[in-house]
């Protein structure tokens, strides 16, 4: 049993530097890290929504302060990204007292957060479509939970890209509906967010 | 017997004006008492039965109306005076504008204050209007008025159910009582 031991130790000692310096050679060698072209978003033409269920109905509202961040190229979705930064006091809804009481500090909590940022880590092309997803972070009243939005480019001519798409959050990752709100019976825990974004070519 | 007779009404309608009763008395009773609660899960939790409650009993109107079409109705004492004879129909059919009225009325102050109305969680309605806070209001107005109609209306019907009984002692009440035999 020692001597196997011993022959693993070896082993790991005559194998582990050609491990650690390889990389390190391939890395230096790796061209400087290349971007998709850059899209400037048409706010007015863009909408970020949401809709919860409570009472088993859909209650809809949005944001209507939100800025992007958007790099994308059809043909290389991995040197894509997309960036999102919302503005939470812009929080609007069909209801306006659901829209007052959303920025207060049981749910979104605006004047202590007062940013939600999504993030991108890879986007992923489904194969042979538009449709695409990509897995990042959200981080929102203050935590940051991993994300997966699915989205379809509508239209895509090298000029302007039209994409709508959804993700689906489950408000209690963030902390959203604290207190009685937590029980997610009255107010149900998930939360789709669904979203149209028009972008011209910078 | 389910049916109609010409001397009392059957279980069926029976049933109907009993559970009627016992779901608007209800939802009168929800409804003022949700309207004074402070926002919390258990206020939305009881406007939630009460719109699902609400939903069931405008369902619940309209059966009740197929069934009284294709049924016969025990007639009003003949030594009623013609005016009273009308005045207590108007009254049966003012209640049952109310059934369906009502009901109709919470479903459009929900559209238009951006609550859409979901069924005990079964199905969601499709909203009848825009959301619009104006319309909003004026619809919880007429709402809440007209549970005081409601309840003006309901007492004038039992009261002249109980009249009937105890001042005329004819089978008016009787034949529309549970388990009671009218002969």
């Amino acid at each position: 049993m020692k001597k196997i031991a011993g022959i693993f130790a070896l082993l790991m000692l005559a194998v582990t530097p050609a491990h650690t310096e390889a990389p390190a050679q391939a890395e230096a060698e790796k061209p400087a890290p290349v971007e998709a072209p850059a899209y400037q978003v048409v706010k007015e033409k863009s909408f970020l929504k949401f809709f919860a269920l409570q009472n088993g109905a859909p209650v809809e509202g949005g944001f209507g302060d939100f800025t992007a961040d958007i790099r994308f190229d059809p043909e290389h979705p991995d040197q894509s990204s997309i960036a999102v930064e919302v503005n939470t006091a812009s929080v609007i809804a069909a209801n306006e007292d659901v829209a007052k009481n959303l920025k207060l500090p049981e749910w979104l909590s605006v004047e202590a957060f007062p940013k939600a940022v999504f993030k991108s880590k890879t986007i992923t092309r489904m194969p042979m479509s538009d449709n695409y997803y990509s897995e990042g972070e959200l981080t929102l009243h203050g935590k940051t939970v991993p994300v997966t939005l699915n989205f379809q480019m509508n239209r895509f001519d090298g000029k302007r890209a039209i994409a709508t798409g959804y993700a689906t959050l489950r408000r209690l990752d963030y902390g959203i509906g604290q207190g009685e709100w937590a029980k997610p019976d009255v107010i149900k825990n998930e939360v789709r967010v669904q979203f149209r974004i028009v972008a011209d070519r910078k | 017997m389910l049916k109609n007779t010409i001397h009392a009404y059957g279980s069926v309608a029976k049933t109907f004006h009993w559970l009627m009763f016992l779901l608007v008395a209800g939802l009168l009773a929800a409804g003022f008492i949700m309207e004074g609660m402070e926002l919390g899960p258990d206020k939305i939790r009881l406007y939630g039965l009460h719109k699902s409650i609400g939903i069931a009993v405008l369902a619940l109107a309209l059966l009740r109306l197929t069934w009284k079409a294709v049924n016969i109705a025990p007639p009003l004492p003949g030594t009623m005076r013609k005016f009273d004879k009308f005045a207590a129909q108007a009254m049966h059919w003012l209640l049952y504008a109310m059934m369906i009225a009502m009901p109709l009325s919470g479903w459009l102050m929900s559209s238009a204050s951006g609550f859409s109305v979901s069924v005990f969680g079964w199905f969601t309605l499709p909203d009848l209007i825009a959301p619009d806070k104006e319309t909003a209001k004026l619809l919880r107005a007429v709402h809440g008025w007209a549970a005081w109609g409601i309840i003006a209306m309901v007492t004038l019907h039992a009261g002249a159910a109980l009249l009937h009984h105890f001042y005329y002692k004819d089978n008016v009440l009787k034949r529309m009582l549970p388990f009671a035999r009218v002969e």
